[in-house]
């Protein structure tokens, strides 16, 4: 992506048709790096610089201003995210329905220079105020040199695609690994089953229901993928749903008789790079490496996208075509009633399903029943889909804000219609319904939007975490990020039974191999029911797959080298050519003059009484 | 090109020196061997000045003192330089005798004071000015805070530099002359002269670059005149009947 000596340019600010001009076209000292505020990373714009030529890196800044409201979309997606992996091909009119309208691909497009996001304001007041001093154009004409300059370092080793850098990756190397240039994206994706299988019995035919959320999200830069309401609204629904469950089977309040035996809850990674979790789940499942198989289904619950925060805002359960149960959707509609929750079938029969890991399965066995329920009907109400800004903020969250139409209450509500809505399939009596838990909900999104350091993620990892919300990114494989480590705890929490009979510590840890006991939250838990499986696209355990087939996620991670930004002042050529010359002149004239004047003459002095002793000396010889 | 910078810089700084290296010592062993001991020398009057350094530094007190003891350090080295080479001298005459083609103690009595001299000063130019050097590698230059920092940072550097190497490579010259006629006011005015070339580089902080680099090269060449004097040295068109007002000096 740039070459391994860094990329540098004349720093210029983009913040008009005048400065674009400027950059493009006009401005005498290019190649330059372009400033901007996030208005301005467009396509049209992007694609302008790669064009030109003139342009060597960009550095984006945070909206300007401290009232962010300026910005209205911002997502780098696609404007139909994961198409090609879905059950749509390439001729149905439903496979892309712009359900992420703003998307501009930028994410999956290879660009020939390095783009920075600048996150903090300080540093982003330093590039404006060295702008401002050196190189901002006075009254349209150009300033001279010495300017501001940026180098941008954001070296990749692998290049052109997949295949060929998994290629050159298994080159024979005395160092095992060491000609690596990419990784597969993965991670692992967290299993947790709400009652324990029964060892002799299998599962019969459409005896369990699957519950599933996402949990990763994306954005063009590194380690900030807030993915709010991306997947981590849809990822505290369903922790949600596992901890009131969890009670009730602690409880013993489940019941029985129900033709529905057990809940899956399915925690996938890897979703948004062409459903890399959910795909490889349902290939285990095909390879029988799976604990159920796709016939064992009766039905796929999943929540999207759930962040509302409006009193007129309502949940809409999109189905798959094939197999639509009426019989799911109203007890649903009923249980959200009877929370004042409003959960509305689309309108539209053209639509399509929206993305979403329901996809995976569909593929596999297409007359599943399965779900999604979103806040969105059409278009996507979130704006800023799989990208930095697409936090907390943006979705009307405020840590501590119980009140009637906030995210907390909505989210808290969802999730308790839809347990309740769970309760009944599995024959469990009314006495056990549930209200929502806003405690829990709030503090959840505290946690994954805001700060690790929270009370929940303390207790389960026993010692204080740094005070900012972990990225979301899938990452490589083999590679656990600290997201899916954590959540796996909350899942082990949530749906782990306590052992009671043990309360020390050490006891506990020396059944952790045996029976699966793990100690958190200063007590011991049972944790066989919660299982993490590897979220490695199948392309990558195939042999032979064909690459082009387009079947399964093929992403790959480059291996890179530290990623820098600097600024400094940089002189013009001419106040370089003419260092060098004077050096050069210098060097020569001084060989030639010490040369002519000469060692032997300038110290061919005093010839005449030289004694060896000095001391001898008179003063007339000096 | 930072790089064409860089070694624009170097020539500057070190252009002369080499020059006088590669015609004045390069060819003698023996001179070589005196050029590299008395770098030494002026290593160990850096470490005595940074170990002086490192005791002031929790008392925070302004550059000043370190500096001017760094200068009376050197001096002080200069002149065990001095006495070791009158010292050896024996030696090297022993080493050198065998080698005809050298003469360097037969009668060019400040051969000695001018090759450690220089590498005195090669080494204190050395250490001054090899890691600005490394940083004029970069794409950059200075001034990127404004206020007054000048691109010419590099370039002024390496003239002060420059101007460093010579005045050490005459100091020794004169010291040497003062200490062997016993004329101490000649070593009173080496003391004085690289104190004032030191106090001159301090207008450097407040960015009055031609402030020191004239007055320095002013002081340079007086200093090398006088070295020039010292070491018996005459335009060769001076009649002789000013010889004797001027070897006053």
């Amino acid at each position: 992506m740039t070459s391994s000596a860094g990329d540098t340019g004349v720093l210029h600010l983009v913040e008009d048709e005048k400065s674009l001009e400027w950059v493009l076209k006009t401005g005498p000292h290019s190649p330059y790096i372009a400033l901007l505020y996030p208005e301005y990373f467009t396509r049209e714009i992007i694609y302008q610089f790669r064009d030109s030529g003139r342009v060597n890196g960009v550095l984006m800044m945070r909206e300007k201003g401290a009232n962010s409201t300026s910005l209205t979309s911002f997502s780098t997606d696609s404007s139909c995210p994961n198409d090609a992996f879905g059950i749509y091909n390439a001729t149905s009119p439903k496979r892309c329905q712009k359900w992420n309208a703003p998307g501009n691909s930028l994410l999956f497009e290879n660009l020939p220079f390095p783009i920075f996001f600048m996150n903090n304001e300080t540093e982003s007041e330093k590039l404006i105020k060295c702008y401002d001093s050196f190189n901002r154009p006075v009254n349209g004409t150009a300033r001279s040199w010495p300017l501001c300059a940026s180098q941008l370092k954001s070296f990749m080793l692998a290049a052109i695609n997949t295949p060929t850098c998994l290629r050159r990756s298994a080159v024979f190397n005395m160092n095992p690994g060491a000609a690596k240039v990419c990784d597969p994206l993965g991670d692992q994706n967290i299993v947790a089953s709400l009652l324990p299988k029964n060892a002799t019995q299998s599962y019969s035919d459409n005896s369990i229901i699957v519950v599933a959320a996402r949990m990763d999200g994306a954005s063009l830069f590194d380690e900030i993928s807030p993915a709010a309401d991306s997947s981590i609204s849809g990822l505290v629904t369903v922790l949600s749903i596992m901890k009131h469950l969890g009670k009730v089977r602690e409880q013993d309040q489940l019941g029985s008789g129900s033709s529905l035996k057990n809940v899956y809850f399915m925690l996938f990674n890897g979703e948004a790079f062409g459903y890399i979790g959910s795909s490889r789940i349902v290939y285990d499942m095909g390879e029988h490496k799976f604990p159920i198989s796709l016939s064992n289904i009766r039905y796929f619950i999943e929540v999207n996208q759930a962040a509302a925060s409006l009193s007129n805002d309502s949940y809409f359960i999109h189905q798959s075509e094939l197999s639509q149960s009426k019989e799911l959707t109203d007890l649903l509609q009923k249980n959200g009633q009877q929370l004042n929750l409003n959960l509305t079938l689309p309108k539209s029969t053209k639509l399509g399903l929206p993305p979403s890991s329901l996809h995976s399965f569909l593929k596999e066995r297409a007359d599943l029943t399965g779900i999604v329920i979103t806040n969105h009907e059409e278009e996507y109400k979130n704006k800023f889909y799989n990208e930095i800004f697409d936090d907390e903020e943006k979705i009307g969250y405020i840590y501590g804000d119980k009140s009637v139409f906030s995210v907390q209450q909505n989210i808290a509500g969802l999730s308790a219609a839809l347990t309740n809505s769970l309760l009944e399939l599995l024959g469990a009596p009314p006495s056990s319904h549930v209200l929502p838990d806003l405690d829990t909900v709030d503090e959840l999104l505290h946690c994954y939007l805001e700060s690790a350091n929270c009370s929940i993620f303390r207790e389960l990892l026993g010692q204080n975490q740094a005070p900012k919300a972990h990225a979301t990114y899938v990452g490589v494989v083999h590679s656990p990020t600290s997201l899916s480590v954590v959540t796996s705890l909350v899942a082990s929490l949530y749906v782990g039974s306590l052992v009671e009979n043990i309360t020390v510590a050490d006891e506990c840890w020396k059944l952790q191999k045996e029976k699966h006991y793990f100690w958190m939250n200063g007590s011991c838990y049972d944790t066989t029911l919660i299982n993490a499986t590897e979220a490695l696209s199948p392309a990558f355990l195939l042999d032979n797959y064909d690459w082009a087939s387009g079947k399964y996620s093929t992403w790959t991670e480059s291996i890179w080298q530290k990623l820098t930004v600097r600024i400094f002042i940089k002189p013009s050529k001419l106040h370089e050519i003419m260092t060098l010359s004077s050096g050069i002149v210098v060097l020569v004239l001084s060989m030639v003059l010490v040369r002519t004047i000469g060692g032997a003459r300038l110290l061919a002095v005093s010839s005449k009484s030289d004694s060896h002793d000095g001391h001898e000396w008179t003063r007339e010889q000096l | 090109m930072a790089i064409m910078e860089f070694f624009g810089c170097s020539f500057i700084a070190f252009g002369p020196p080499f020059a006088m290296f590669r015609h004045t010592v390069a060819h003698d062993p023996v001179r070589i061997i005196i050029l590299i001991a008395s770098s030494f020398f002026w290593l160990l009057s850096l470490l005595l000045s940074s170990m002086w350094w490192a005791l002031l530094k929790p008392y925070d007190v302004p550059l000043a003192w370190s500096v001017g003891m760094s200068i009376v350090l050197q001096h002080i080295l200069r002149f065990l330089v001095y006495r070791f080479w009158k010292r050896v001298e024996w030696g090297l005459k022993l080493v050198a005798d065998r080698d005809s083609k050298t003469g360097v103690v037969d009668n060019k009595k400040y051969i000695i004071a001018y090759v450690s001299g220089l590498g005195f000063g090669i080494m204190s130019g050395a250490f001054a000015f090899i890691n600005i050097l490394a940083e004029s590698l970069g794409p950059g230059t200075v001034g990127i805070r404004g206020a007054g920092d000048s691109p010419m940072f590099f370039v002024t550097y390496a003239l002060t530099t420059l101007c460093f190497i010579l005045l050490h490579t005459s100091w020794n010259v004169i010291f040497h002359a003062g200490m062997n006629k016993r004329n101490y006011g000649l070593t009173f005015i080496v003391i004085v002269s690289h104190f004032a070339a030191s106090s001159l580089t301090f207008f450097n902080k407040d960015k009055l670059y031609w402030a020191s680099i004239l007055p320095n090269y002013f002081n340079l060449l007086v200093s090398g005149w006088l070295a020039f004097r010292c070491a018996g040295g005459r335009l060769y068109w001076m009649k002789s009947e000013h010889y004797h007002r001027l070897h006053q000096l």
